[in-house]
């Protein structure tokens, strides 16, 4: 958690190697994000949600999911009930066949955090997931985050609502001016 | 509260290190699942396309076709005045052009999804940029080849041997790789993104000397053209009737081919390693590019081109707000040119060199028209600091007491004065080495004042428009299918650019004939000036609504 302007995104992108350090560097599980080979297996181990949902206009709900899921190399064997069950728990569902042009904001959102879960992960990184989201579909992250961490999988949650952050983190880290300060 | 210094040693996931090594995804079969899944196009939607592509192609090439042959015309009449050569200089200017382009776009692009979706997966990020690379270096080295074979047919006539022309096109196929090969480094390394920035101008300087020494004698033509690769395709064609000119031509194609191979490996080795970073930051640059020139926004297109990277020491600079209320739109033109010192720059040796240029051949019509030229695009590059207060018209009616047409007028005051120094600094100097006659510099230093308020106020006309087309002149334009409105809107864009030209070029070229008074220029230049100030009176120069 931390005032806008703190570095929370800039950390999530740096943990997610969407941004290079400047100094230092990231370990995900072991492995290095600075060379290619210890890279490509960091990334099986890492999952990023974004703040803004970027998805391919031309693509539905469900073809993403698809995609995130043959990128990771997730097996076809039962990936359309992983995705029905998983649509279905964060409420798109009736929209599974819909493109990110016919979706609300809070909608694209959901698509994103879908397209972030559908496939396996170590460290489950997201920046401001609760943007655009209503009640219900904050109570349906939260669930499907504490499901993540009762699986021993890490999650790195950026948020600016403390009740949300109290609600699902095992531990509270404040950041300020680049800097991790002790909760 | 006590300090963690940062995430470092902080175990975010279970260590897997000592796992078995880990197989990547067969990106193959991602790009096909990807392209499955994307709807195909229909017949008629690729045939509106095709027609809607050749409809804009011929307006483009009706509208500039004359424009093209006059500026061919221009370039020789400028570069035979000098006995400057175009070869290696052309080759300099396209490297240049496409390191620059690469600096904010590059021959590998991809979206924004795929850079959150595809590029972060355990895919080999060399299965993913290689095809594009591949793509590129085959199509621009093609394009090489061609313009290579094609010049060597035009310069050598018809009875051109087919053992010439394939030189020229093998040359011409390993510059492209070459200009592919050097892009694609710019586009992955910081360091050279930064080094192209900073040695552009270097480079035009490079340009204009290596056109000067082909032109000034055998041993500076062949010095330029063993300089580099430039030189090095041209050096058959270019040693001409020198001794040894098939020879050298062989040893240039040779050394450009090595380059090439090399260059072409050095492609394959690194297509794996560019950060996400550059190329999802060139994804929101060319989305928010297509987006803005759809909507005809040039500006927001050109300012998203350039990026937005903080510059503290610029920020740094102060100077002192004038006491006088007057002379505060001014102090803002002069902070936000001095924090600019790289288009303040170009604006004074743009502005310099116009003048120059408009007082060497008064009646040479080629150099007439780059002189107007280069002073046009002095008083564009120097107003800036208006153009960011059309950026925001909401600032100037908040922050300051007068009408925008005011601001405008006052905005336009320092840039005056700078092309007027500029100008008269320069022609004075090139008449003190020779180069400008006492009476053409007479002539100018009575034309330079009404020519550079003409000049710079057609500019601001232009640039109060924001760099946008209203979007009612869009709709109207769209349902026009002769396409007449269309050539309207690109008229109405160019228009205050135009009037600027005719008036300096007709101003300098009534004076260059003996048989002519001062009067009669400058009776034009004062028209010039009554036709901005009525423009000005009938609130042509208001902020438009729709920019609000």
């Amino acid at each position: 958690m931390g005032p806008n302007g703190s570095g929370k995104t800039t950390a999530a992108e740096l943990i997610s190697g969407l941004q290079e350090p400047t100094k230092g560097w990231v370990r995900i599980a072991g492995f290095s994000l600075d060379h290619e080979a210890e890279a490509l297996a960091a990334r099986k181990h890492l999952s990023y949600v974004p703040d803004s949902p970027y998805l391919y206009q031309d693509l539905t709900v469900r073809d993403h999911l698809h995609l995130v899921a043959a990128a990771h190399g997730v097996d076809g064997d039962g990936l359309e009930q992983r995705c029905d069950k998983l649509l279905g728990s964060l409420g798109l569902e009736k929209r599974a066949d819909f493109f990110p042009s016919q979706l609300s904001r809070g909608m694209r959102q959901k698509t994103a955090i879908a397209c972030g879960v559908i496939r396996p992960f170590s460290l489950l990184v997201l920046d401001e997931p609760t943007i655009g989201l209503d009640l219900a579909s904050m109570d349906a992250l939260r669930d499907l985050l504490l499901k993540s961490i009762a699986a021993q999988k890490a999650v790195l949650l950026m948020t600016h609502s403390e009740e949300f952050a109290a609600s699902v983190a095992t531990r509270v880290l404040h950041i300020a001016e680049g800097r991790i300060l002790d909760a | 509260m006590p300090r963690r210094p940062s995430l470092r040693g902080v175990l975010l996931a279970p260590d897997t290190s000592g796992d078995e090594a880990y197989s990547p995804v067969e990106a193959r079969g991602v790009l096909a699942l990807l392209a499955s899944l994307r709807p195909g196009r229909s017949w008629s939607a690729r045939a509106g396309t095709l027609y809607v592509s050749a409809l804009t192609l011929a307006m483009i090439v009706g509208l500039f076709w004359g424009l093209s042959k006059r500026l061919g015309t221009l370039l020789i009449d400028v570069a035979g005045f000098y006995n400057f050569a175009w070869g290696a200089p052309a080759i300099v200017l396209v490297f240049l052009a496409a390191f620059r382009y690469s600096t904010v776009q590059g021959f590998v692009s991809f979206s924004e999804p795929d850079c959150l979706l595809l590029l972060p997966a355990p895919l080999r990020r060399k299965d993913l940029v290689l095809p594009r690379l591949g793509t590129a270096a085959i199509l621009v080295g093609v394009a090489g080849a061609l313009t290579g074979a094609l010049v060597a047919i035009i310069s050598h006539g018809a009875t051109q041997s087919g053992g010439r022309i394939g030189k020229a096109a093998l040359a011409g196929f390993a510059l492209g790789v070459l200009v592919v090969a050097g892009s694609w480094h710019v586009q992955r390394l910081r360091w050279a993104t930064v080094w192209v920035l900073r040695l552009t101008l270097p480079a035009l300087g490079l340009t204009i000397l290596l056109g000067f020494a082909q032109g000034a004698g055998s041993a500076a033509r062949q010095a330029a053209l063993w300089s580099g690769p430039w030189g090095w395709g041209i050096l058959g064609v270019a040693s001409g009737g020198a001794s040894g000119g098939a020879t050298y031509g062989i040893a240039g194609l040779v050394l450009l081919c090595g380059l090439a191979l090399a260059a072409g490996i050095s492609l394959f080795r690194s297509a794996g390693s560019c950060p996400i970073e550059e190329f999802r930051g060139r994804a929101r640059t060319r989305s928010q590019v297509v987006a803005s020139l759809h909507a005809l926004d040039y500006r927001t297109a050109g300012l998203a081109s350039k990026g937005s990277k903080a510059r503290t020491w610029q920020a740094r600079l102060r100077i002192r707000l004038p006491r006088r209320q007057i002379l505060i739109v001014p102090w803002h033109s002069t902070v936000a040119l001095l924090r600019s010192p790289v288009r303040l720059g170009w604006g004074i040796m743009l502005a310099g060199a116009g003048m120059v240029l408009l007082a060497l051949q008064p009646t040479g019509q080629g150099t007439l028209w780059a002189g107007a030229v280069a002073l046009y695009l002095a008083a564009t590059s120097l107003l800036e600091p208006l153009r960011l207060e059309v950026d925001s018209p909401a600032t100037a009616r908040l922050f300051l007491p007068w009408p925008f047409d005011k601001v405008l007028w006052l905005h336009c005051l320092l840039p005056t004065a700078i092309v007027v120094a500029a100008g008269v600094v320069a022609v004075a100097g090139a008449s003190a080495l020779g180069y400008v006659t006492a009476g053409a510099f007479g002539t100018m230093m009575l034309l330079v004042m009404p020519l550079s308020l003409v000049v710079v106020l057609a500019a601001a006309f232009s640039a109060r428009r924001g760099g946008r087309v209203s979007a009612n002149l869009i709709n109207v334009a769209a349902l026009d299918t002769t396409g007449f409105s269309f050539m309207f809107v690109l008229l109405r864009l160019a228009m205050w650019a135009i009037l600027a030209l005719v008036v300096t070029v007709v101003a300098v070229y009534f004076v260059g004939r003996a048989h002519f008074t001062f009067g009669l220029p400058l009776l034009e230049v004062f028209g010039g000036l009554v036709v901005l100030a009525i423009a000005l009176q009938r609130g042509l120069v208001a902020m438009p609504r729709a920019a609000e």
